[in-house]
């Protein structure tokens, strides 16, 4: 009897099941709240990229494009040889563009907030990195499929420019994270510029040029070889880098 | 809320930087003083995870700050004494970007930012580029970024350099309005700003803390050592160069000196209670002697 009138009682006190418009407002009114809420969880790693490509420099996107449609429209009327040539010289340069981007942070001195922050400047590294490496690999893509098109075997052209491309990258971020400060666009386009050297006398363009016309051909070589050398180094370090103890080496100066 | 610094050391080749520190910050205001070298900034950049410590750890509610990261970084808010800022972005696009960085949601970031700007008196020339602005108005950006967050802990350096006394006031009563649940740390050279508004000093020399307490307990270890003298013209130059001279007033025909000295530097000496300011000149006069 007791717990029959309780029941009664508790049944009084039920609550109603919402409607759909309701569960709808409350959902939107829930998700405005978050919106205004200070600090989030955690941002979709989408949202970051998005959030941050508005904040890279419009002359990054401009000199990132001049380069990639130079190489486009070198495209056409060119045969396989020179198309390789072509793609050789410019892939260390475009990589230049997006390691100027990098270290603006370091020549306009705002590592020190940007690595205090919760995202902080490895993090912004890395998605700066993602976003331009993104564009460069989709339209290098779209001219190695070009070029797959033309009778060029498909996976020797992706070697050919993708991997001085990687290279070239990877250097250039050795060259950021041993200069920091000391790393200006000067070093970078110094060093893509001979990187580019390198591929031409790979590709046997440079015995042709004036260069090698007022230098002998030992002479020509000597540094280039040099140069090979010091970028077997460097990926060496890079890969010694890579030993998980990456954030406290970020952090140190 | 507690900030640990566990033995904290810095070393670069043959010069140490700081010295085994160890500090235990409660919330409150720290003024951190210390003449050029002493360390300061380089403690400051540990205490925010930007430098690593050749030794010791720094722990927040005893919790290494290398492990906790972005919660670490979630809950600080730095002002670097050198502050950098891209020329291109106007106030408000710099606010926008840096509460992206510190993790700050679109709406929250445009309030805040707004709030902010207004608040350090910068919101007029919000649009405009940060590149046209003076020093003191580039600091004040600075101090508004280091609250865009709401932090536990704020690290700042220097924030006064380049304010002007009117700005200066301005930005203690901010700092002042804020301590009561927070950890504030801030170093100057400009001694009146930690006496209004610090509530521990720490004294830094070389490395090392020296001293640590409130501005009357700090004051007393020159107690005795501070000194007026009223001498004539011509002498006015030798006592200047052979002591501690913290102030000069001419007084007609005569100079009132004010000395720090631990010994009495002429018979009509006068002893007088020492300031913040003669603390500074006891100890940092004698770096600068070294030096």
């Amino acid at each position: 009897m007791e717990e029959q009138r309780l029941r009664k009682a508790l049944r009084q006190y039920t609550v109603p099941v919402p409607r759909p418009e309701q569960k709808a407002m409350t959902k939107l009114l829930a998700s405005k709240a978050l919106a205004n809420k200070p600090l989030t969880q955690g941002k979709p790693f989408l949202q970051r990229l998005r959030e941050l490509a508005a904040y890279i420099s419009p002359t990054t996107w401009i000199l990132q494009a001049m380069v990639l449609l130079l190489v486009l429209s070198g495209l056409t009327g060119s045969n396989g040889a020179q198309l390789f040539t072509t793609f050789s010289i410019v892939t260390p340069l475009l990589g230049i563009i997006g390691g100027c981007e990098l270290i603006r942070s370091y020549g306009h001195n705002m590592w020190e907030l940007e690595m205090s922050c919760r995202h902080n400047l490895r993090s912004i590294f890395a998605v700066k990195m993602l976003i331009l490496g993104c564009v460069d690999f989709f339209v290098l893509g779209a001219a190695i499929f070009i070029t797959g098109l033309s009778g060029t075997k498909f996976a020797l052209t992706a070697v050919m420019i993708l991997v001085p491309f990687n290279l070239s990258n990877s250097l250039y971020l050795w060259l950021i994270v041993k200069l920091r400060h000391r790393c200006t666009n000067y070093v970078l386009a110094g060093t893509g510029v001979f990187l580019s050297l390198i591929m031409l006398w790979i590709n046997g363009a440079l015995n042709q040029t004036l260069f090698a016309k007022i230098f002998s051909q030992y002479m020509v070589a000597v540094p280039i070889l040099t140069a090979s050398l010091v970028l077997l180094i460097a990926a060496a370090a890079i890969l010694l880098r890579s030993s998980g103890k990456g954030y406290n080496k970020w952090n140190y100066i | 809320m507690e900030l640990y610094l566990n033995h904290i050391s810095k070393v670069y080749d043959t010069k140490t930087a700081v010295d085994d520190v160890t500090l235990k910050l409660g919330p409150g205001i720290y003024g951190l003083l210390g003449a050029n070298g002493a360390g300061k900034t380089t403690l400051m950049r540990i205490i925010c995870d930007i430098q690593q410590a050749t030794g010791g750890r720094v722990e927040y509610d005893h919790e290494d700050i290398t492990g906790l990261g972005e919660e670490y970084r979630n809950v600080l808010g730095y002002l670097p004494q050198h502050f950098g800022y891209y020329p291109d972005f106007t106030a408000y696009k710099f606010m926008l970007y840096l509460a992206s960085l510190k993790g700050l949601s679109k709406g929250y970031a445009k309030e805040k930012s707004l709030q902010l700007l207004e608040e350090v008196g910068l919101m007029e020339v919000r649009n405009k580029k940060i590149k046209t602005f003076s020093g003191g108005m580039l600091q004040r950006l600075g101090i508004a970024q280091a609250l865009l967050n709401d932090p536990l802990v704020m690290v700042l350096d220097e924030p006064t350099v380049g304010l002007d006394p009117k700005e200066r006031v301005k930005f203690r009563n901010m700092i002042s309005s804020l301590s009561s649940d927070k950890i504030v740390i801030f170093s100057t050279h400009i001694v009146s700003d930690i006496e209004y508004i610090a509530d521990q000093i720490l004294v830094m020399k070389s490395g090392r803390i020296m001293h640590q307490g409130r501005p009357e307990e700090i004051t007393k270890e020159v107690e005795g050592k501070v000194w007026e003298c009223r001498v004539q013209g011509k002498e006015v130059d030798r006592y200047v160069a052979e002591y501690n001279v913290g102030n000069l007033k001419h007084e007609g025909s005569d100079t009132v000196l004010r000395i720090v000295s631990d010994e009495k530097p002429m018979e009509e000496a006068i002893q007088v209670a020492p300031t913040l300011e003669d603390l500074y000149l006891y100890y940092f006069e004698e770096a600068g002697e070294e030096q």
